[in-house]
């Protein structure tokens, strides 16, 4: 897996959590993964089809779930993970996936990039596989709390 | 949502299931639509794909049904269903499952659907939300376990 197609991600998680007031965003452990054991539980997941195949997720916990929640509806308090709380969590896998897919098409070799409807997956000790390859998965410090994105792609 | 674009991937679920592990799994009724969100009986697959329409296939088996299909393909048993040859065995599934039903699909519509790469999930008590994207979802029964079948096409699968 080529970097050039793993820095959009970074690079839009950093984008749109600074449009949500959210400016600190550091890069912290990089691994790679044959499947691995989530110990958040909160996973948004997005497929892609076309010249960049593969799927990425962003996986929090509740409560930096909570504060992003919070953060994109202009500092509402979020008590729980609500049907809307859920719906903005799934824009947030969108925003961020289509910012990326923007870039990756500016890419010499990619043309033509699809992102699918993102799914929400909660619940505690989860394991997953999201590549038959090989995962890359990125642990990003913000101000929100951790988020760790894990980039599948059949490159 | 139009049975023609659903009843593909139960058919292929039925028949590749079968063809591989001799596994024999009835529908309970249609498909109906999904309300709210879907507990998983413990084993996930998910595959997304694209074309002139976006949607969602997912595969929920329950642990017993997961493991007889991959040592009936695989020819061994696990220790675990963590282990990696295990999960990327389901993830095999449903890539055969979801490329079956999207041929089938393609050869009755120009619909051009592509897949995407599986992502397996396995865990305790996991609940799986789609927000924004309607789905429906038929149940599964077989000798050893149950499983459900849930397809989304946005926007209903209207182009």
């Amino acid at each position: 897996m080529d970097i050039k197609y793993i820095a959009p991600f970074l690079d839009s998680v950093k984008g749109i959590l600074g449009q949500f007031g959210v400016e600190k965003v550091t890069r912290g452990k990089i691994t790679k993964k044959e499947n691995m054991n989530v110990d958040k539980d909160t996973i948004s997941i997005v497929g892609l089809v076309g010249d960049v195949k593969g799927n990425i997720s962003y996986a929090f916990n509740e409560d930096t779930a909570k504060n992003i929640v919070s953060a994109m509806m202009m500092g509402m308090p979020v008590s729980e993970l609500d049907e809307m709380a859920r719906s903005a969590m799934s824009e947030f896998a969108n925003m961020i996936t289509g910012t990326a897919v923007g870039k990756l098409t500016e890419l010499d070799d990619v043309d033509d990039v699809i992102p699918s409807p993102p799914s929400i997956i909660y619940g505690k000790d989860i394991y997953m596989i999201i590549s038959p390859v090989e995962t890359l998965s990125i642990e990003l410090e913000t101000d929100a709390g951790q988020i760790e994105v894990n980039i599948g792609l059949e490159m | 949502m139009n049975p023609t674009l659903t009843k593909p991937f139960m058919e292929s679920a039925q028949n590749m299931i079968y063809q591989m592990a001799a596994v024999q799994l009835d529908a309970e009724g249609d498909f109906q639509e999904q309300q709210g969100d879907i507990s998983s009986y413990g084993v996930t697959a998910l595959i997304t794909f694209a074309g002139a329409l976006k949607g969602r296939l997912l595969i929920d088996l329950e642990p017993t049904l997961a493991s007889e299909i991959v040592e009936k393909v695989m020819g061994e048993s696990f220790e675990s269903m963590k282990d990696p040859t295990f999960m990327g065995m389901i993830g095999e599934l449903s890539n055969i499952v979801g490329g079956d039903a999207l041929t089938n699909l393609n050869n009755q519509q120009p619909l051009n659907l592509r897949l995407a790469s599986p992502a397996v999930f396995l865990g305790k008590d996991m609940i799986i939300s789609i927000p924004k994207i309607k789905s429906s979802t038929i149940n599964m029964k077989s000798d050893v376990g149950n499983m459900r079948i849930n397809v989304a096409f946005e926007k209903g699968g209207q182009a």
